[in-house]
């Protein structure tokens, strides 16, 4: 075999040009891992929200809170559902909630801001088992106080302490909640009473959520609402709520390995470039190891090997620059919300920029490898 | 012999490298246009809507928007107000596959006067419209997009509207792109077959100017001031404005991958072109000897980089273009509904020209400062 | 100023390479008359190369002057040297060096396009070139398409192409076989005799050098006058041609 030490020494003599089309692949590979960790960012908030013990129920024909409606009646019917825990004091675990998007104008900015206000009583932090109070206390019965989610507080620069406008109301933020990094984290929640008399819309609630023993007892949960003719509802396990609502990341994510692929031809043409270049300058190279009784399936090889190695090298710096990425905070619109995510690398999207990476290797080099197979030995010494 | 045909030798010289650096930047432009057109369209629309005398007035803090119908005459008699109309959203499913219809219930009297982009719009469709109810006005892509024509029938499944899908004949095509994505249609007949006779989402006001706009806006806040139902007024630019800052992160990240393409389609050519000029040494040393300037052998380089890269982008570009035409004239195998949104306009074509070009001017650029001062000794005897 | 195509006066010339600067040029003079074929000899290293750079105005003597067709070119700037070097000198290379792309008969009218010459103008002075060298049928082939001889021929119609003061040919027969060189060394000879053209010919090749008029010979930077005599030193073993 040509020894290794061939090729990368080549390589490091000719650092300029190396460095180049590494650059290519270097590009490909951070662009691509940007992309994909901004989809699984987004996403990873949308499959942590909900757990699939809970039930959201909206109004019939609904697949968003903000435009179902439901009245007293409906409530109650839907709160007494078979298969419902209930708390210690006998309560059942239905939370009601009314949720609501909101344009508030925002003085230091100088813009309109959009919040997500959901009115909640007390039973919603036993009905939503992840949200907890990370800093502060929860808000009192009755009282114009708030709790705000963490990723909320985190892009607003809000903390305890301060106040909120919602409406034509101050309010005042009383804590910060965590919610395993869910939408839940990007919301503000206030009692539900003080919401609904402020918007006039008391009596009226845009979703319930009940909290079941398990996903089994949800599933029969499930069947009971959708065969009762007399509930008018549209009932989904929580955690399919609001993964449908990232379907439209799926979209993006295509969209982002399309355009990689893209920049990956460009990258591969570049390589295959480079290494015609390279087997012209060392004809003489080859010509010289082929009369000393190296093998032509050997030369092939080991100007894939330079060539993959070249890859590799872009690969690896693109990888390394695409995952200072990694956990920074951003505010993406998710339909008529605004969720706060943080861009997230995982092994697979790794492993898919591994993946390109070699690819781009052996196509950009096989070309060139063939044609250094093709040289006469005599014809290129003279 | 001419300046070019020089550029055209060199160029056809290495015809495997001259194709690979084309095709890169060809593949690359192609994205390019891409990218852009979704950003383009983006742009488009919310420059349309700039308007400083026009108002638009909405619930104050509720999204979405509603607000009682009794407050438009109060509104409408404001001194100052020299137009207004009123739009209801309706919106759902046109057809199975999941394609969205965006429907606006309006007054017809003033359709073309109060809505940008419609001033084209044949008169004679308005008295259609006013002839027929449950008559519509339909933008391009949802045409192209369903494949409709003109006196046909259509049904939307609401999701806006739970239980009230509504039947519509469509009546003529709105022009434009602004309104592309839309549907117009009666405001009685939405009051009457939605049963919603007490609200209005969205009221709009023509005013004569910026100032009276001003005073218009604060008359009409103060007016329900005291109302449990209060309206803000803002102006339609800054409407819009807030509208398409929600778009905001994924326009960023658009952008920075094409700037990423930008910097790889430099790279390439700076590659490539390095490569060329390392192996004309010597030829260029003659050029020197011969008495030509090393000004000549810089624009010599950079002419040759720039012509592969101009050839590169018009290719690019137009290929794009190409598609894009096809797809909206339903003549490929595959329709492409992301094209049909995010159309390619015609002037992308000089874009890919113009990006292929420069991204060849800042590659070659210091291989060709390099070349201009190779030694002329390349050119001497070795012996001596 | 003199009547001399070539003043070579007083010239040094210095390179630092590293910190410690090199001469390779002792005070060189040379005199060339309108009408001379002089040929300069010697060994690799000994400076052949370097006093050709400076009488092309490719280089500045560390000190001296140089004066070409009365032309002070030590004292131009590159860019007025680069303009005067086109109209007045005339160079003929071992490796011919035409630009590949362009067929024959580009290659001669290459130095005209820097000009402002009427391309009818033009076209008739690469015809009288071409005639000159005898290579009226192949001007439409490209370099790879010619053999070294024919190429050496384009190379010197390109060097006559623009009416020079002076021809500077380095080593032209070095890549040739006997009977080619011959062939072009003859030409040579003609250009000398039927246009009156000054030549510098630098060469290893005494069969090259015999032609000449004159001989200088140039040793560690040192330029002296030589005769037949100092031409069978260079050369031991050659006696009478061949």
């Amino acid at each position: 075999m040509v020894p290794v030490s061939y090729n990368y020494r080549n390589l490091l003599v000719r650092w300029k040009t190396t460095l180049m089309t590494a650059s290519g692949f270097l590009l490909v590979v951070t662009a691509l891992i940007i992309m994909l960790a901004f989809v699984n960012g987004v996403q990873t908030v949308c499959t942590s929200s909900g757990q699939p013990e809970n039930i959201i129920v909206l109004k019939q024909g609904n697949f968003d809170e903000v435009l179902s409606q439901m009245d007293r009646r409906l409530v109650s019917q839907i709160e007494a559902t078979p298969g419902v825990l209930r708390n210690a004091v006998g309560r059942p675990l239905a939370s009601r909630e009314l949720f609501m998007v909101l344009t508030q104008w925002n003085e230091q900015s100088g813009e309109y801001h959009r919040l997500q206000a959901r009115g909640v009583e007390p039973v919603a932090m036993e009905v939503h088992q992840q949200v907890n109070v990370a800093e502060g206390r929860m808000f009192r019965r009755n009282s114009r106080e708030v709790i705000v989610g963490i990723g909320f507080a985190r892009s607003q620069r809000i903390a305890p302490g301060d106040t909120l406008a919602l409406g034509q109301w101050e309010w005042d933020v009383v804590g910060v909640f965590s919610a395993a990094g869910s939408a839940f984290e990007s919301e503000i929640w206030c009692n539900l009473g003080q919401l609904a008399g402020l918007f006039h819309r008391e009596g009226i609630y845009s979703s319930v959520v009940l909290r079941t023993a398990g996903e089994t007892a949800a599933d029969h949960a499930l069947e009971y609402l959708e065969d009762n003719r007399a509930v008018a509802v549209s009932a989904q396990k929580e955690t399919d709520y609001y993964r449908q609502q990232a379907e439209q990341m799926n979209v993006i994510r295509t969209g982002a390995i399309v355009i990689a692929i893209f920049m990956a031809v460009g990258a591969i043409f570049g390589v295959t470039n480079t290494m015609f270049a390279a087997i012209g300058e060392r004809s003489k190279d080859i010509a010289v190891m082929r009369l000393l009784g190296f093998k032509r399936s050997e030369i092939v090889l080991s100007f894939l090997m330079e060539t993959l190695l070249l890859a590799l090298i872009g690969g690896t710096l693109g990888a390394l620059l695409g995952c200072a990425i990694n956990g920074l905070t951003l505010n993406t619109a998710l339909g008529a919300k605004s969720v706060a995510f943080a861009f997230k690398i995982n092994g697979t999207i790794l492993a898919i920029a591994a993946v390109f990476t070699l690819i781009m290797g052996m196509i950009g080099g096989l070309l060139p490898a063939l044609s250094a197979m093709r040289i006469r030995p005599l014809e290129a010494m003279r | 012999m001419k300046f070019l045909t020089l550029l055209l030798r060199n160029v056809g010289r290495n015809k495997i490298r001259t194709v690979l650096t084309a095709l890169a930047v060809v593949v690359l432009v192609a994205i390019y246009t891409l990218a852009s057109a979704v950003t383009d369209t983006i742009n488009h629309l919310v420059g349309s809507h700039a308007s400083q005398s026009r108002l638009m007035v909405l619930e104050k803090w509720v999204v979405p928007s509603q607000f009682p119908i009794r407050y438009v005459p109060k509104i409408a008699d404001v001194d100052g107000v020299a137009d207004w109309t009123v739009w209801h959203f309706y919106a759902g499913l046109l057809d199975d596959a999941g394609t969205r219809g965006a429907g606006i219930a309006t007054r017809m009297e003033n359709l073309r006067e109060m809505h940008p982009g419609l001033e084209e719009l044949d008169p004679r469709l308005i008295k259609a419209m006013q002839r027929e109810r449950t008559g519509a006005l339909v933008g391009q892509r949802i045409l192209d997009q369903m494949n409709w024509q003109v006196g046909q029938r259509f049904r939307v499944m609401s999701f806006t509207h739970l239980n009230k899908d509504l039947e519509f004949k469509i009546v003529g095509t709105l022009p434009g792109d602004v309104w592309a994505h839309n549907f117009f249609f009666r405001d009685d007949y939405y009051q009457e077959a939605c049963d919603d006779k007490d609200n209005v989402a969205i009221m709009w006001l023509q005013v004569a100017d910026e100032q009276n706009g001003k005073r218009v806006a604060a008359e009409v806040e103060q007016m329900f001031a005291n109302s449990p139902a209060k309206v803000r007024v803002e102006t339609e630019s800054a409407g819009v404005a807030r509208f398409a800052g929600r778009t905001n992160t994924i326009v960023s990240i658009i952008n920075f991958v094409v700037a990423v393409l930008l910097i790889d389609m430099v790279i390439v050519l700076a590659n490539s072109i390095n490569m060329t000029v390392r192996e004309r040494r010597s030829e260029m040393a003659i050029f020197k000897i011969l008495g030509f300037q090393p000004s000549f052998i810089l624009a010599m380089v950079i002419g040759e980089a720039v012509l592969i890269g101009a050839l590169g982008g018009i290719i690019g570009a137009g290929t794009t273009y190409g598609i894009s035409l096809l797809n909206a004239a339903d003549q490929l195998p595959v329709r492409m509904s992301f094209l049909l949104q995010f159309p390619i306009p015609a002037k992308f074509l000089l874009h890919g020209l113009v990006v292929g070009a420069s991204v060849g001017l800042i590659g070659s650029a210091i291989p060709a400062a390099h070349a201009q001062r190779v030694g002329v000794a390349e050119a001497f005897s070795r012996v001596g | 100023m003199t009547d001399a195509i070539v003043h070579v006066e007083s010239v040094y010339k210095e390179y630092l390479t590293g910190s410690e600067p090199v001469r390779v040029l002792h005070g060189v003079d040379l005199e060339m008359a309108a009408g001379d074929y002089v040929s300069l000899i010697g060994p690799s290293g000994s400076g052949k190369s370097t006093l050709l750079n400076l009488i092309a105005g490719l280089d500045r003597p560390t000190s001296g002057r140089i004066i070409i067709a009365g032309e002070a070119i030590s004292e131009m700037d590159e860019a007025s040297v680069a303009r005067w070097r086109s109209a007045h000198i005339g160079f003929i290379f071992q490796f011919y060096h035409l630009i590949p792309v362009l067929t024959a008969y580009e290659n001669v009218e290459l130095p005209l396009l820097l000009f402002d010459m009427p391309a009818a103008k033009r076209r008739k002075q690469v015809n009288i070139a071409l005639d000159l060298v005898n290579l009226d049928h192949r001007v439409k082939h490209r370099p790879g398409q010619l053999s070294g001889g024919e190429q050496q021929r384009v190379g010197i119609a390109r060097a006559l192409v623009t009416d020079p003061a002076l021809i500077v040919a380095d080593e032209p027969t070095g890549d040739l076989d006997g009977h080619t060189s011959e062939e072009i060394l003859d030409l040579l000879q003609a250009v000398h005799e039927t246009l009156g053209k000054t030549i510098l010919l630098v060469t290893h090749d005494p069969r090259a050098a015999s032609r000449a008029q004159r001989l200088v010979h140039m040793d560690s930077g040192v330029l002296v006058e030589g005769n037949a005599e100092s031409l069978r030193e260079a050369f031991p073993g050659w006696a009478n041609g061949h």
